[in-house]
């Protein structure tokens, strides 16, 4: 479950928009690159608890420094994409790789409908700290994180799959059944049932091995150095300052080929120091999307360009007022001319969502949501709702600081008040205090994004709309026992055409219900230093940085 | 028979040879006074005629501005200056002169609101208080407000402000609907403002005939229908819930100030033989306050709030600028330079940023101006 607030969605895309307030200082003048070192900026983590992250600043960096038994690499296979103004252009796909596994094992079924999965590990893996990694570690990692004072949120979607997860979740077992120690470098791992994208969620960090000694001799404080088995060590971390990463020569799949990453954490104009040579790499703002854009200007020849598998949304929590009501969700839906935001605002640098899942997903065709921009069929709808004439105060909550909200958000504002004449009052939350409130339901409205963890439209529709989930996974309360049972079937049919018509019916049935007004697909806008090599923006939004090259 | 002081101000000029220089067409002393005064300080008075220009505009935001600030055109976003949108358009196509009216009513309202809270009557009544009572009162009042003196002002309201947020939002939900705060803003400032005429009436006749109780309550009628009819003004102010909250905050770090002087003075005043007399005579301390102590101390008022004002303002602009003053999509200064301020949208829409900032910098200036000016007679006088 990797969120996103919009104010860090666009960050990929604005991170030049960031804090104005640094303009003043006075440049240095060029600073040369060092080989084998990569500058860059990037996000405040929020953790780096690989059982705990839900967000997409914390994923950049644990999952570089820890490892699970399968990881996610670049395929052969090209995903093609529509660009806003009509061109096409084709990137990466991805593909699971055997990681702490010595190969991808194939599933075993059991006479009672359970799936197993036997896997073999390497014996050349060893945590950065020395110690070498076994089938024990592994167990631990698994029990850890989804023990219930763990507190991990993520647990639940990725891993309850497995027998015995979700009694343990729940704190009726101490130990999960389903994973077992067969010997020193052998687990098998037994799940519910034929659940396709499995292995695709023991990517995410939650199912990533964690070093139980360390954790246990400093509970409190393990994760201001963590020690995994990762390409990359954590060196350093100063909140809102810096995070260093040092490459691991011993990584067992080939040591990295950067020494060194610096994160630059502090914001600021970051597209600024690109140009005095201070950063390796930037993300382009909007106030430069025509510039970099240019063929004169130089930026125009070190611009990357990729869709991300992404979607920021506005999510309206149907157990609060006046949201319970379909039509007011409807309404709101309707009143957003969002392409002409996209347009305008965005300058088309970012294009505009009319469906959950993202376009990109290999053999899936989104829906397009039949709840497009009409003014007169948004009045209508809000006339004839329960509560027309009644309405109570509607807040948008959204994740940042600073005096605006960001232009997107502040013309749908208008556009509500303007077609609807509905009032929406903005209320910014710090960051950790707005997950921490989400996932436990408080907010009314709120503004969000989800970057997919894998290539596979479930990730966005089983994972976010299936009613089974605990409030902090499903924060629009929705629940529609047809969805459940498509999304339930969808889950274990192997015939790929299949699964798509089936994710198809039930992402219908969510737009229609409309408890995410879906605003925004992703897009990876950066520029990169000719010196950089083998920087390939991924569908996920981040890059591989072990395969990156600074020479 | 002594000369007025209009003949006196004649003959001093006289004396001092300079009659040409301030020719006298008017024989009211007042205005006397106050030409005296404009020569004397012409840059304050400059500051004070555009301050009366700000505020008239401001005030009037609603009816002199020309479109919505809040309606969007998508087709004519980041337009420069032209004759449709005198000050341009933003990146959402909003009228940036409308917004910089409205955002300069929220400024006005603060000023007028902590005029009415903090930085006015509770430094004034404090101050008062304190050094007329003197003793245990004066050393908790002192002492108080030397806490908040030492404080670091600016970081304080941030945490005030950034803690108290949310509880405060949902208590004024309640209150914004309540009915006296509807009525208030629907009818209620006509209502106040015709109950502060026939005050001013009545504290006419009553001083007529002499009868001070009369002329007392009147003026008390008159002070609190004229303080009810700002609140009423300001309750209808988009963003009112918002600028409340900041003065609420700016309340505990703007009184000290002002506080101090008057209770120096009120000190320095109450042994004078002038209070004795009236001690003497039986006179209640209340009147003693009100009717001896007050306007002898009412020029340090006007100095002290002239001078802190500019800083009030900055103080909004800073709050807002980090998030934590009024909220988006209300237009406010601290806003638009948060939107405008990066070197790329200084370099391609540089109105966005200069229009504000013009405004800001006049606003402060001319009230550091004129606080200056105010001052400096402050010393002149005491020196005398």
């Amino acid at each position: 479950m990797r969120v996103l607030s919009i104010v860090a969605l666009v960050a990929v895309i604005a991170a030049a928009c960031g804090s104005p307030n640094q303009s003043g200082a006075p440049t240095n003048g060029p600073q040369g690159h060092t080989p084998g070192v990569l500058r860059s900026p990037g996000p405040d983590p929020l953790t780096l608890d690989p059982a705990l992250v839900t967000d997409a600043g914390s994923h950049l960096y644990v999952s570089n420094i820890f490892d699970g038994l399968v990881t996610m690499v670049p395929s052969d296979q090209d995903v093609e994409f529509t660009l806003p103004d009509g061109t096409k252009t084709t990137v990466k796909g991805l593909a699971i790789a055997p990681d702490l596994a010595v190969a991808i094992p194939d599933p075993i079924s059991n006479p009672d409908g359970t799936v197993t999965y036997i896997f073999e590990l390497r014996q050349d893996v060893f945590f950065h700290l020395g110690r070498q990694v076994t089938a024990k570690d592994v167990k631990y990692s698994f029990e850890r994180a989804t023990a219930p004072e763990t507190l991990s949120t993520a647990a639940e979607l990725y891993l309850s799959d497995i027998v015995g997860v979700k009694d343990k979740l729940r704190g009726r077992t101490r130990t999960v059944d389903g994973v077992k120690v067969l010997d020193d470098f052998t687990v098998s791992i037994t799940i519910a049932g034929p659940t396709v994208d499995f292995l695709w969620k023991l990517t995410y960090p939650t199912a990533m091995v964690v070093d139980r000694e360390q954790i246990e001799s400093n509970p409190r404080t393990w994760t201001r150095l963590p020690n995994g088995t990762g390409p990359f060590k954590l060196e350093t971390y100063q909140q809102g300052r810096q995070l260093v990463l040092t490459g691991n020569p011993n990584y067992h799949l080939g040591a990295p080929k950067l020494s060194r990453i610096e994160f630059s954490l502090s914001g600021g104009s970051t597209l600024t120091a690109y140009e005095n040579g201070e950063t390796d790499v930037s993300g382009v703002g909007i106030a430069d999307v025509e510039r970099v854009h240019d063929p004169s200007d130089p930026l125009s020849r070190e611009l990357v360009e990729a869709p991300a598998l992404s979607t920021s949304y506005i999510g309206f929590n149907m157990s609060q007022p006046p949201f319970d009501d379909i039509l007011v969700r409807q309404a709101m839906t309707r009143a957003i001319d969002i392409d002409t935001i996209a347009r305008v605002v965005l300058k088309d640098a970012i294009s505009p969502a009319h469906s959950i899942v993202p376009p990109g997903m290999i053999g899936y065709t989104p829906v397009q949501s039949s709840l497009t921009y009409d003014a007169d069929k948004a009045r209508e709808l809000l006339a004839k709702s329960k509560y027309a004439g009644k309405m109570p105060t509607i807040v948008l909550t959204i994740s940042g600081q600073g005096a605006t909200a960001g232009p997107v958000i502040e013309a749908m504002i208008e556009m509500w008040r303007k077609e609807l004449s509905l009032t929406v009052k903005i209320e910014q939350v710090e960051s950790t205090a707005f997950f921490d409130n989400l996932k436990r339901g408080k907010y009314q409205m709120f503004s969000l994004g989800w970057v997919a963890d894998y290539p596979d439209p479930g990730d966005f529709l089983d994972l976010k709309f299936h009613s089974s989930h605990s409030v902090a996974n499903n924060e629009t309360r929705y629940s529609n026992p047809e969805v459940d049972a498509l999304l339930d079937q969808a889950r274990v049919e192997n015939d790929p055409q299949k699964r798509a018509k089936l994710y198809q019916q039930a992402e219908t049935i969510i737009l229609n219900e409309a408890p995410w007004l879906p605003f925004l697909h992703g897009k990876t806008l950066e520029v990169v230093k000719p010196y950089v090599k083998g920087y390939v923006p991924s569908l996920l939004g981040e890059p591989f940085y072990r395969f990156i090259e600074v020479i | 028979m002594k000369p007025t002081i209009a003949e006196f101000a004649v003959l001093r000029a006289k004396e001092m040879g300079d009659e040409d220089l301030f020719p006298i067409r008017s024989k009211h002393p007042r205005i006397v006074g106050l030409r005296r005064w404009c020569s004397r300080h012409r840059l304050a008075t400059v500051a004070a005629f555009i301050l009366t220009i700000l505020y008239f505009f401001g005030i009037f935001a609603s009816v002199i501005a020309p479109y919505d600030p809040l309606a969007q055109d998508l087709t004519r976003v980041n337009e420069l200056p032209s004759a449709e949108h005198v000050f341009g358009t933003d990146r959402l196509g909003r009228d940036m002169f409308s917004r910089t009216l409205y955002a300069l009513r929220n400024d006005i309202g603060i000023t007028i609101a902590t005029f009415f809270t903090g930085a006015g009557l509770l430094a004034v009544f404090l101050g008062m208080l304190a050094g007329y009572k003197g003793g245990k009162t004066d050393t908790v009042v002192t002492r108080v407000g030397e806490i908040t003196a030492m404080l670091p002002g600016l970081l304080f309201m941030i945490l005030i402000s950034a803690t108290i947020r949310p509880q405060y939002e949902s208590a004024m939900e309640g209150i914004i609907v309540s009915p006296p705060v509807t009525w208030a803003s629907s009818g209620g400032i006509g209502v106040f403002i015709s109950l502060f005429i026939v005050a001013l009436c009545v504290l006419f006749v009553a001083r007529r005939i002499r009868s001070g109780k009369i002329a007392f309550v009147a003026a008390c009628a008159a002070t609190l229908s004229i303080f009810l009819s700002l609140l009423a003004w300001l309750v209808t102010v988009e963003g009112f819930v918002d600028f409340l909250l900041i003065f609420i905050v700016l309340i505990p770090f703007s009184w000290y100030g002002t506080a101090r002087i008057i209770r120096a003075q009120t000190f320095a005043l109450k042994n004078e033989d002038f209070i004795e007399a009236a001690r003497a005579l039986g006179v209640s301390d209340f009147r003693i306050i009100t009717h001896h102590i007050f306007p002898n101390i009412l020029y340090l008022v006007v100095v002290g709030m002239s001078a802190g004002l500019g800083g009030i303002v900055f103080s909004e602009i800073a709050l807002t600028y980090l998030g934590l003053g009024i909220q988006p999509p209300t237009p406010s200064f601290g806003a638009m330079l948060y939107d405008a301020g990066s070197i790329r949208s200084l370099q391609a829409t540089p109105h966005l940023m200069l229009v504000p900032s013009a405004i800001i910098m006049l606003f402060v200036f001319c009230w550091n101006l004129l606080g200056d000016a105010l001052a400096s007679d402050l010393t002149v006088k005491s020196r005398s």
